[in-house]
């Protein structure tokens, strides 16, 4: 019995080794165990025999059918790697080409930092507030402790409209009042309001519209050395704990005392250069203890509160962030400037 | 403004170096934006004594002078002064110096004669000359010395930027000296007493006490005032100050010294008395700068009997001016209300550094100082001097006081300082403190409450010694606003669809208008813009965003797609109104690239604003009922309603035309007006998915002409299969039998696998309702 199968075996063996590709393995496929293939006409053959032989002889042709489909199936997949090879060699692609980058935009290097900014001050529980840009001129200077003949109307060049008693706000601080006004004597009062601000200024480090964001907290009991602990923190999770900060009094009069805030150069790394004017040093942001008349005119006691208030220049920042030396170039929107600011900053935020 | 180091060592006893003064200044709050060294190339200019004196063989009005030097060498220099004789001690600048008006001397021929260098008059050496010719010296120095070691050595200037609260006592040397001072515990030299002022009443009328509180008029008989000693020169040249005459040099000297602006008359050119008044209306005086100025009763003048002779703490007339021959002057020291001074100089548009100081506020003790000063200089000047009659009318205004709160100081500051402490460092700057009281100093007049008094404790210690804390507050969580927040969503879906933010300014002007719009409000303008071409403030964004594809498109042909939300302005009965704008812009051309982009023309800008009107809940739709604007592609935009079907915008292709002004083809572009008025993104139940096979059929419609696919979408939506889960347009396709759209239909059941029959049946009741607006199914 098992003569015989090794017998097909072999001979099926030797056709197939000359099969040279899967055509000709589906020919001897036909030939043995197609519909009217030699094994499988035998089988169909067996019912004509007695029942004895027909069991023997039904387990050889079986034995024989199986191990033909065996080897033929082998002999295919065999030959089906080959063809596949040779299939996918002609799909070869260069590999080389750069791909298709994905269809997205990006957002403005300004939104990218003030969002940044925006972040850092909600996660130490400030709250956003707004106002509006064309403003009055109380909100912009009287209720800020800037009467008409004060000498700091003339530090600040106003964009003024053609409606009676409004100006384009020269800065974000009107918002402290309203945001005072908002709280209607709740305590605390813990806002940032950024927003655009407009200045008749013109020139590589002054835009006639820039950004801002102002902040304010008033509460009992708050000091000078809460706005220099509020402000390291923010310094430090902008710019890194490696940066040195300074601070030094100032003027502005709805503050008392005032501060400014100097952070290392970035141009020259402290050595002093052409950006820091050979100082060292560039400045950040002006702050201050919130000015008794500012503290009356938002609707608090300034014998029972204090509070402070700072603001910042996003666009400096910017520049600070990014190591831009002209901020026109915020402003022009030449998209291949703005690629520029793809790539990862190192701050997951950006 | 500028200030000398040597100057501020007159005032301080052991003067320390730059640096320190720089660090304690900037610990004050004076920032200093420069340090120059000033006299450095006065070292190559020598002191040399002339020998010999021959005209020139080759010219008349030449001289050819032979020196002797420190050294004993003699030099040949060729001259054209007419002065310098044998024995003359002259100055003499070697080749390679360099002079103040930034010449760099040579050795040059002159008529056959080379010239080493030359021999200099004051003018040369930035002095005040009064002859033109050469500057003879007649001091002790030895031939050989250096001109610096004439004028006292080299001298550092600081550039000083002081904000306006410390303008109003640091605009002179001693302010800055006294601040020093305190802060270094440094020694002030005591100044001069104060001039004992005549009874001369009949000198002066003060008419205006509000305006002016004291006024003093001290008069001088000068004679052979010739030049100005060279140290005072010295001091003003070096803060930038030009010397003219002694009179005019000494009230600029006080001036910068003490801060007190003085003003010189000619005696005989004064009708007596003077009189301190407000102006009459039509007054006018001609300044001494030439220019005429009318005058109102606003502005306080110094006026003699024939009108004005100056408008007070401004500049005087020229009426009165002194001159080389003066002989008889009145000088003024007076004290003026500042804010009167400050808003004249505003509505004349003048400035001056009397005014400077005036404007800011003067110090009314300083004023005898002022005046003894000016007459201790012009006795040590060498010419002669007498004192003529004087007075002073009215008097010091009170010295302020203000309750000291150690405990409230404390608790502004954030620290732990004694009363001792504190009340130090107010005294170190001349604060009297006593019985819990703060005596304010007579130029303080910045100084009003307890939190000023907290500036200026902080000043002297120092901000460093404050400690870093932290507010201690109620926990409160921070919030944003849903408005705005809503606004940053909207900007990162856009992102995320491929477009890029950019950021315009609103500046505006309808000279730049290539789109006509209309505009529900009116139009706000700017009163003082910068330019002509920004005056007003715009009503539209998109006219901005487009100008942002034009100067990409003009800088490279490539392809760009920009967006920008940010608000738009406009009155409305009067009142400003800003409202929040989206605006896309983005070409549509094909460029040569690889891998090949697909271009979809208009609708993937269609397609990001239905994804992003999905996402945020926009519920904006399309309308064909409403007109977009005349610069739209007629074929290619459909006007934008909102939830109540009011217009908020149009979506579409500009006109080729105006594309073209932008540097491109094809624009499509996106305007949507007032998007803060969507309501929160619907959240809602998600349904869970169907455990069912879904069955797919593709329906192709012959439709009627002038039906559109919105036509059938909404008649699959009103007649909609009970199992219908999606459907799209698959395909368009047109033939001689007309037009069709094939559709792709997905049903899905939730309870069971839909049988062939249950869809066909679904199908069928469709597309009976389809035949009622002639849509049928395509037989071929």
């Amino acid at each position: 019995m098992s003569d015989q199968i090794s017998e097909v075996g072999q001979i099926l063996a030797q056709q197939l080794a000359t099969a040279e590709d899967s055509a000709a393995v589906q020919e001897i496929r036909t030939e043995w165990v197609g519909r009217r293939g030699r094994i499988t006409l035998a089988l169909k053959e067996l019912g004509k025999l007695d029942p004895e032989t027909r069991r023997t002889q039904g387990q050889i042709l079986n034995a024989a059918r199986e191990q033909a489909m065996r080897l033929i199936n082998q002999k295919l997949e065999q030959l089906g790697r080959v063809e596949e090879d040779i299939q996918l060699e002609r799909e070869r692609l260069d590999m080389t080409i750069r791909g298709q980058a994905p269809r997205v935009g990006l957002l403005h290097p300004l939104t990218r930092v003030r969002r940044l900014l925006e972040d850092v001050f909600l996660r130490m529980g400030f709250s956003l507030a707004y106002g509006p840009e064309i403003e009055t001129t109380w909100y912009n200077f009287e209720a800020l402790n800037i009467p008409e003949d004060h000498p700091a109307r003339d530090m600040q060049d106003s964009f003024f409209v053609d409606v009676p008693h409004m100006v384009l706000r020269t800065h974000t601080s009107p918002v402290q009042i309203r945001g005072m006004e908002a709280a209607q004597g709740k305590l605390p009062v813990k806002i940032i309001a950024p927003g655009r601000v407009y200045r008749r200024d013109d020139d590589a480090t002054h835009t006639p519209m820039f950004h801002q964001i102002e902040g304010l907290v008033v509460d009992r009991g708050i000091t000078l050395g809460d706005l220099k602990g509020t402000l390291l923190a923010m310094t430090t999770a902008l710019l890194g704990d490696s940066i040195e900060t300074r601070f030094r009094p100032s003027y502005f009069p709805f503050t008392e005392p005032s501060v400014e805030m100097d952070v290392t150069c970035a141009a020259c790394g402290g050595k002093g250069c052409r950006t820091c004017k050979g100082t060292g040093w560039v400045e950040i942001l002006g702050s201050g203890l919130v000015h008794p008349s500012v503290l009356k005119n938002g609707g608090y006691d300034p014998q029972k509160v204090s509070g402070f208030a700072f603001g910042l220049g996003i666009e400096r920042l910017a520049m600070r962030i990014f190591g831009l030396d002209d901020m026109r170039p915020l402003y022009q929107n030449d998209v291949e400037f703005l690629t520029g600011f793809e790539r990862y900053t190192g701050r997951p935020i950006l | 403004m500028k200030i000398s180091h040597r100057w501020l060592a007159r005032h301080l006893v052991n003067m320390p170096g730059p640096q320190r003064v720089a660090d304690a200044l900037l610990q004050m709050g004076i920032e200093i934006s420069a340090m120059q060294s000033w006299g450095d190339s006065y070292t190559c200019v020598e002191l040399v004594e002339i020998r010999a004196r021959e005209p020139h063989p080759n010219a008349d009005h030449l001289s050819v002078v032979t020196v002797r030097r420190g050294d004993g060498t003699e030099s040949i220099v060729v001259t054209g002064a007419d002065n310098g004789f044998p024995g003359d001690r002259v100055w003499y600048a070697p080749p390679g110096t360099l002079l103040p008006d930034g010449r760099v001397l040579q050795t040059v021929l002159m008529r056959g004669i080379p010239s080493p260098g030359m021999l200099l008059s004051a003018s040369e050496l930035g002095f005040h000359d009064t002859t033109g010719d050469l500057w003879l010296y007649h001091g002790d120095l030895a031939p050989g010395s250096v001109f610096l070691d004439a004028v006292g050595g080299t001298d550092t200037v600081y550039e000083l930027e002081l904000t306006p609260n410390l303008a109003v006592f640091d605009q002179s040397v001693v302010g800055i000296a006294r601040e020093l001072a305190a802060v270094l515990h440094l020694t002030l030299r005591p100044l001069a007493p104060p001039y004992k002022y005549g009874d001369a009443t009949d000198l002066v009328r003060v008419q205006a006490f509000d305006a002016c509180p004291l006024y003093g008029l001290s008069a001088f008989d000068v004679r052979d005032l010739t030049s100005s000693p060279l140290w005072l020169q010295a001091l003003l040249l070096s803060i930038g100050v030009r010397v003219i005459h002694p009179l005019v040099d000494i009230t600029n000297f006080i001036l910068w010294d003490l801060g007190q602006p003085l003003h010189a008359f000619d005696r005989d050119k004064v009708v007596l008395p003077i009189a301190v008044r407000l102006a009459k209306p039509g007054e006018q005086l001609l300044m001494l700068d030439g220019t005429d100025r009318s005058l109102s009763p606003e502005d306080l003048v110094i006026a003699d009997q024939e009108g004005p002779i100056a408008l007070a703490g401004i500049m005087g007339g020229q009426r009165t001016a002194i001159g080389p021959s003066t002989e008889h002057v009145l000088v003024e020291s007076a004290h003026f209300e500042s804010g009167r001074i400050f808003r004249s100089m505003r509505r004349h548009h003048f400035m001056s550094d009397a005014a400077l100081h005036f404007g800011k506020g003067t110090d009314p003790a300083i004023l005898p100082v002022a005046a003894q000063a000016t007459r201790e200089l012009l006795e040590s000047f060498g010419g002669q001097v007498a004192i003529g009659p004087s007075v002073m009318v009215g008097s010091e205004p009170n010295l302020r006081k203000i309750r000291l709160e150690p405990e409230r100081i404390r608790s502004l500051l954030g620290v732990d300082w004694s009363v001792e402490v504190i009340e130090d460092a107010l005294k170190r700057l001349r604060f009297h403190v006593h019985d819990g009281w703060v005596t304010v100093p007579s130029n303080r007049h910045d100084v009003l409450m307890t939190e000023d008094l907290c500036e200026e404790v902080a000043r002297v210690l120092g901000l460093d010694a404050i400690p870093v804390t932290l507010p201690i507050s109620a926990a409160t969580p921070g919030t944003r606003d849903p408005r705005v927040s809503f606004e940053e969503r909207l900007r990162d879906l856009l992102c995320d669809a491929g477009y890029w933010e950019v950021v315009t300014r609103p500046f505006w002007s309808s000279a730049r208008s290539i789109l006509e719009m209309a505009v529900p409000g009116e139009t706000i303008r700017l009163t003082n813009p910068l330019r002509d071409e920004e005056e007003e403030l715009r009503t539209s964004l998109l006219p901005h965003v487009l100008e942002v594809v034009g100067y990409n498109r003009a800088r490279r042909d490539q392809p760009i797609s920009v967006f920008e939300i940010a608000p738009v302005y406009q009155k409305q009965q009067g009142k400003p109104e800003e409202i929040m704008q989206l605006a896309v812009a983005e070409t549509l051309e094909e460029y040569p690239q690889y891998p090949k982009g697909q271009d979809l023309g208009i609708y993937r800008l269609k397609g990001t604003l239905e994804w992003v009107n999905h996402r945020l809940n926009l519920r904006v739709a399309e309308s064909l009922d409403a007109a977009v604007p005349d610069f739209m592609h007629p074929g290619r935009s459909v006007a934008l309603v909102d939830h109540r079907r009011q217009v908020v915008g149009f979506l579409g292709e500009l006109r080729p035309r105006l594309a073209v002004h932008f540097h491109a083809k094809r624009i499509a572009v996106l305007s949507l007006w007032s998007i803060g008025v969507a309501p929160n993104a619907a959240t809602g139940i998600v349904p869970s998915p169907s455990r069912y096979p879904e069955v797919l059929r593709d329906l192709s419609l012959l439709i009627p002409e002038n039906t559109n696919y919105g036509t059938i979408a909404a008649q699959i939506e009103a007649n909609r299969p009970n199992d219908l889960k999606s459907f799209r347009l698959i395909d368009v396709f047109a033939g001689e039998w007309g037009r069709s759209m094939t559709v792709r239909m997905v049903f899905q059941s939730r309870e069971k696998t839909l049988t062939d029959s249950e869809v066909d049946g679904q199908i069928g009741l469709l597309l009976g309702n389809l035949a009622q607006r002639q849509i049928t199914i395509r037989e071929r």
